[in-house]
């Protein structure tokens, strides 16, 4: 979706925001536990993406970013979508300046850009992405709706996500099923880069 | 002196801009009128008391951006200096009656200014690149000359700008139709773009550094067109551009976006996006589209490599050796898994 334009700050700041996610430790999800081990014990009863973003503490600020680049609707219908949901840390890891750039009117598209690049559609679960690497020789690519390209690789005990510009998060809390998709918590922002494909920025680690 | 004169009637404006736009009822929407907000649904009944309160505030809209009347507010202090002395008084209302004048004669300048260009409709080359169709802030082929936009959902922020729900320097720009340009501050259109914005017998083409051409009519050398070419694609908040009228929603989800009275739905760029029917401002996207489309007998794109299928069609669908399924915009695809060619489009499940 929508055209390309991230600067290299921004595609700095994800570096950034990785950068913390790797001193996260090793407390990322395990890719093994099943599908549809929700937080919110599955579809019965469950919310929507959006609604339980909305209601989750640690979410806060993606919540925000989805209701300033005027996503909100999407995630509270019914189509399926996967959404790699930055925590509220990965967020404030990005420059003031450029989180307020973003959050601004101005600044809607790139937003737009970066959350969809968050986003791939259907439902994914872990043990999805699993059975992807294993077949894919440790790699899992999926299509995001902003176009680019995002890798999922297992390091350590858990799963990291590479965005198009080369910069990684750690899967931190995964599965958590919706009534329209699955979220995955993860601990920076993705960016798209300038490119189309995986690794494109270059800049990673 | 000058500056306790223009604090002063700064503040006796502020009260006084308020009647001035009651008064000014009727005719070309003056004073308000805002001829969607009493029947508008969805969004509108929303933004009611938001338009109510914005028109309450800015008294009707006429002169917005002056700051004159948020300078007097401000320091406060104009009243107190007012007391010193009838004079004083006779030289405030004399200086308020002074700017009332301007104020309207700016209004009614701008208001009978020829806004055709800007609603042009008839421009073949803009297409969908042409201007954003601000009809919902025009009434007549002129805007409204009040907040009236507002009321019809204008974001606050534009709303504060300018009566016109305008970025300033997009009206700065829109202000320019029909005027006579210095062709010095512009340079030549894009090789890229030449094939829409050609020079001809009738016009010729400038373009600026903000991205946008200036068509200029040959006859009388007045900018008769506008066009952004850098900008393409929905904005969120911004009207629904030229080029939309028809209803374009994929086939797939067109059971579950279909145009009603308060709100119509286009397709661009990958997302379906919800208009308000009233004011034709984009409220948001209610659908995203895969970035990478899968189709029936090419080879599947790259990106799905992960069994993607909604919970609810999962145990109809298991990759097995023979096949392998994907989901992709309301489509579950049966795939090769050796040639990786798409081979059906077994369900349509939006």
């Amino acid at each position: 979706m929508i055209r390309l334009a991230v600067t290299v700050t921004l595609a700095a700041a994800a570096v950034a925001g990785c950068r913390g996610a790797e001193d996260a430790g090793n407390d990322a999800a395990a890719p093994a536990n099943a599908q549809g081990d929700s937080s919110t014990g599955g579809t019965k009863g469950a919310g929507t993406i959006g609604r339980t973003a909305t209601q989750t503490a640690d979410l806060r600020l993606f919540a925000q970013a989805v209701e300033a680049a005027g996503l909100a609707a999407t995630f509270d219908g019914s189509i399926s979508y996967t959404v790699f949901a930055p925590v509220n840390s990965a967020f404030e890891a990005l420059p003031a300046a450029t989180r307020s750039r973003l959050m601004a009117a101005a600044g809607r598209d790139q937003l737009t850009q970066i959350l969809t690049h968050h986003v791939v559609v259907g439902d994914v679960t872990s043990q999805d992405l699993a059975a992807a690497m294993e077949r894919g020789r440790g790699r899992a690519t999926l299509a995001t709706i902003a176009g680019p390209n995002i890798t999922v690789m297992r390091e350590g005990n858990g799963l990291v996500v590479t965005d198009a510009a080369g910069g990684r998060a750690r899967i931190v809390q995964a599965d958590r099923r919706q009534s329209n998709g699955y979220i995955h918590h993860i601990d920076a922002v993705l960016m798209p880069g300038s490119g189309e494909g995986e690794g494109a920025g270059g800049n990673s680690q | 002196m000058r500056k306790l004169i223009l604090l002063a009637s700064a503040t006796a404006m502020a009260v006084t801009m308020p009647v001035l736009a009651e008064a000014k009822s009727g005719g070309q929407g003056k004073g308000g009128g805002n001829p969607h907000a009493a029947h508008s649904g969805g969004g509108g009944r929303e933004r009611g008391p938001e338009a109510r309160q914005q028109r309450a505030d800015h008294g009707g809209g006429r002169g917005h951006g002056r700051g004159g009347r948020e300078i007097g507010v401000e320091r406060g202090n104009g009243q107190g200096r007012v007391e010193r002395g009838r004079g004083n008084e006779r030289r405030v209302a004399r200086e308020v009656e002074r700017i009332e004048r301007r104020d309207v004669h700016e209004a009614r300048r701008i208001e009978n200014r020829d806004w055709s260009g800007w609603l042009d409709r008839s421009d073949r080359r803009g297409g969908r690149h042409g201007f954003a169709d601000r009809s919902s802030f025009f009434r007549d082929g002129r805007p409204l000359p009040v907040r009236a936009a507002a009321g019809q959902g204008c974001p606050p922020g534009l709303a504060k700008q300018n009566a016109f729900c305008m970025p300033p320097g997009q009206l700065r720009r829109a202000q320019m139709l029909g005027q006579r340009v210095d062709r010095n501050r512009f340079g030549a259109v894009p090789q890229e773009w030449l094939y829409r914005f050609r020079d001809d017998d009738q016009f010729y083409y400038l373009f600026d550094d903000d991205g946008f051409v200036y068509r200029v009519d040959r006859d009388n050398d007045l900018v008769s067109s506008i066009v952004p070419i850098f900008s393409s694609g929905l904005m969120i908040g911004e009207p629904l551009p030229l080029g939309y009228d028809v209803y374009n929603v994929p086939f797939a989800y067109r059971d579950d976006f279909v145009d009603g009275d308060e709100h119509f739905y286009r397709y661009d760029d990958n997302a379906i996006y919800r208009v308000d029917t009233e004011t034709r401002l984009i409220e948001g996207v209610v659908a995203l589209l895969s970035g990478n489309p899968i189709s029936v007998g090419q080879r599947l794109p790259t990106g799905y490599d992960v069994y993607n299928l909604p919970s609810a069609y999962r145990g109809e669908y298991t990759d097995d050796a023979d096949s392998m399924y994907r989901y992709a915009d309301g489509g579950i695809y049966q795939v090769d898994p050796t040639t990786m060619l798409v081979e059906a489009l077994v369900e349509m499940i939006v």
